[in-house]
């Protein structure tokens, strides 16, 4: 591997961690498209790579977050479970699973994460339902280790608006059992295309340094972005993105 | 539940630690000038790499292990080990 392509990847990983952090979106879904178009990987190996980088994010920020007492243990447990068996199940299916079906879904799951991005005006806290898990979130949690592991993203996107819409945990509260909750699942699907020989170490790793160094830093920036032409921008480009991936995935371009 | 969020909490920080570590110096051998002949260098190198990915992936199963160790015998155990042995059976299957 040459210094020049090893940098690029650093600089790509780097790139997707600060930005997810700063943005609060989560680094799979910038590192795949990322991945995809920048670096000339096919789909299903920057999805493994991707993988094992969301694993990376969520255990540095895991470590902080269980000293705080921020992640509710108990039903993170629970939920895993269902998360990690949707995630094994995606992992060894996606091999006959369509790649140009892949790229659809993932445009789509871009196009939700833009539509969550642009800004809107303040609304008053929703208060929570009190409910505690149950089969619905359980069948959820099912859902969104599938997504993650098909399309190699945290899965945040399906995890924070569940345990706090359908289990009732307050938003800080959800956001922090999600981190937790992506790490296992990421980390079992990583482990099924890692079994699959489609994770090259070689590329894997200066990826994720830079995806780890790259959230890092956004973290002790301490603070997300809040300017509003920012997350505007970046919500216009999430959808310039989908737009490629949709077009690869219906016409092959 | 303190002490087992704390325990959690330190084998995040310590398997982080390990796969940075494993994974930068794999990363820093490419970079390396190897004398002509000798062959150690790139198994050695891959071998960083393997630790750092490695630790990296058992870091939050390890965590789980930490938050569920007393739970033995209880529903938080069995979705414990449910948890572990279907990310097992995985892995398994995927060989």
């Amino acid at each position: 591997m040459t210094a020049l392509l090893i940098l690029k990847l650093v600089a790509l990983g780097a790139g997707a961690g600060g930005l997810g952090a700063l943005l609060g979106i989560g680094g799979g879904l910038i590192l795949v498209p990322a991945l995809v178009f920048l670096a000339d990987l096919s789909f299903t190996h920057a999805v493994g790579t991707s993988l094992v980088c969301v694993v990376g994010t969520s255990v540095a920020s895991s470590a902080v977050l269980f000293s705080r007492e921020r992640i509710d243990v108990s039903l993170a447990i629970e939920l895993q479970c269902f998360a990690v068996a949707g995630a094994v199940t995606a992992g060894l299916l996606a091999p006959f699973v369509p790649v140009r079906l892949l790229y659809v879904a993932f445009a789509l799951v871009l196009l939700v994460a833009a539509w969550r991005t642009v800004p809107r005006p303040a609304l008053p806290a929703a208060v929570p339902p009190r409910r505690r898990s149950g089969s619905a979130a359980r069948a959820g949690a099912l859902g969104g280790g599938t997504i993650a592991s098909l399309l190699g993203v945290g899965g945040g996107v399906v995890f924070v608006p569940l345990l706090h819409l359908v289990a009732g945990l307050d938003f800080h509260r959800s956001a922090a059992t999600s981190v937790y909750i992506i790490g296992v699942t990421a980390g079992s699907g990583a482990l099924v295309y890692v079994a699959r020989g489609v994770v090259d170490l070689e590329v894997v790793v200066p990826t994720m340094l830079g995806v780890l160094a790259g959230a890092t830093a956004a973290a002790a920036s301490g603070h997300r972005l809040d300017a509003r032409g920012l997350k505007l921008a970046f919500a216009l480009l999430l959808v310039y993105v989908a737009g490629r991936m949709l077009w690869r995935g219906v016409a092959g371009g | 539940m303190a002490d087992r969020t704390r325990a959690a909490a330190m084998a995040l920080r310590f398997l982080l630690a390990v796969a940075v570590t494993g994974a930068g110096l794999g990363l820093l051998a490419e970079f390396v000038p190897v004398p002509v002949g000798w062959t150690g260098w790139d198994p050695a190198a891959r071998a960083l790499r393997l630790i750092g990915v490695s630790a990296l992936l058992a870091a939050p199963f390890a965590a789980l292990g930490m938050l569920a160790f007393r739970e033995r015998g209880r529903r938080l155990g069995w979705y414990a080990t449910a948890t572990l042995v279907v990310a097992a059976v995985g892995l398994l299957l995927a060989r």
